[in-house]
């Protein structure tokens, strides 16, 4: 299940873009009409969590990472690239930014099956995923830097998507759970919806 | 190059042949795990929908553009792989390259 959890780590909202369009003519929720150039990269924070079951075990992952969203245009195509920072290494693409994320998250679930696949026990796993979880790469994280900068410094806003401080920690875990019916629970913070503020 | 924004497996592992040196991939279920001992980086492709056993499969550029920034070696890419980043396009060369 994907959530739209991503955030922009920046300051104050104010308005947003939409996909490719050259320029935004929005009305905010008090019915201020404004005008803001898009941004062709956004830094973002996600925060996904999986049970992944393996062979005679089960385990739950749940992240808060980084990645860069990418607007290119290809041959006067537009695609959107979402790229991990922390962790780094893989990437998600689509028409907009949903299908993008929707891949994105996809990618991420699916290195861990992979992972999951390989390992014999519970601790085989949890090596091997942290691994990939704690990836990181300087001229990356350069780049998202620089993302957030650019951010500020437009001071750029987006309603679909929160703001968040870009302090915010990289955080990951791996647990095992009980391979039980009791480890059944719905994700009541996954399916929370957000609200643009 | 395969279909429109898309390049063919056995293209992407002989660029990667001739752009990064010492690179080791492991063929997992769902991705290629591409590591590059010397740098300590790990990148991942997915695995084509269809024909990935004949090496005929179609991978989409994005993933190989990040790929490429990732090892740094966009320029070298986009000349094994004509229009990765669009007809007649290729970054330039990274700075500190000798």
């Amino acid at each position: 299940m994907v959530a739209w959890q991503h955030r922009i780590p920046t300051g104050p909202v104010k308005t947003a873009t939409q996909g490719t369009e050259k320029t935004i003519n929005m009305t905010n929720e008090v019915g201020v009409t404004m005008t803001q150039e898009p941004m062709q990269t956004l830094p973002l924070l996600f925060s996904f969590r999986e049970k992944v079951v393996g062979k005679g075990f089960l385990a739950e992952v749940s992240m808060s990472g980084r990645a860069l969203l990418e607007i290119e245009e290809i041959d006067g195509e537009s695609e959107v690239w979402i790229s991990g920072v922390q962790p780094v290494g893989f990437s998600g693409g689509g028409r907009n930014r949903e299908e993008a994320f929707e891949d994105f998250h996809q990618m991420w679930t699916t290195i861990l099956y992979d992972l999951m696949a390989e390992a014999d026990d519970f601790q085989a796993f949890e090596a091997s995923a942290k691994e990939f979880l704690a990836a990181q790469s300087p001229n990356i994280s350069k780049l998202w830097d620089d993302a957030v900068v650019e951010v500020r410094k437009r001071n750029h806003s987006d309603p679909g998507l929160k703001t968040q401080a870009a302090s915010t920690p990289v955080t990951f875990e791996v647990e095992e759970l009980p391979l039980t019916p009791a480890a059944n629970q719905i994700d009541g913070a996954a399916l929370q919806p957000k609200v643009a503020a | 190059m395969g279909g429109h924004g898309t390049f063919k497996e056995r293209d992407i592992l002989a660029a990667l042949e001739q752009c990064l040196s010492g690179f080791t991939v492991r063929d997992f279920e769902h991705h290629y795990s591409i590591r590059l001992s010397s740098s300590g980086l790990t990148g991942k492709l997915p695995h084509p929908k269809h024909g990935k056993r004949e090496g005929s499969g179609e991978i989409q550029g994005g993933h190989i553009r990040k790929l490429a920034r990732l090892f740094r070696i966009e320029h070298c890419m986009g000349t094994k792989l004509p229009g990765l980043f669009g007809s007649g396009k290729c970054p330039p060369p990274p700075e500190d390259a000798t």
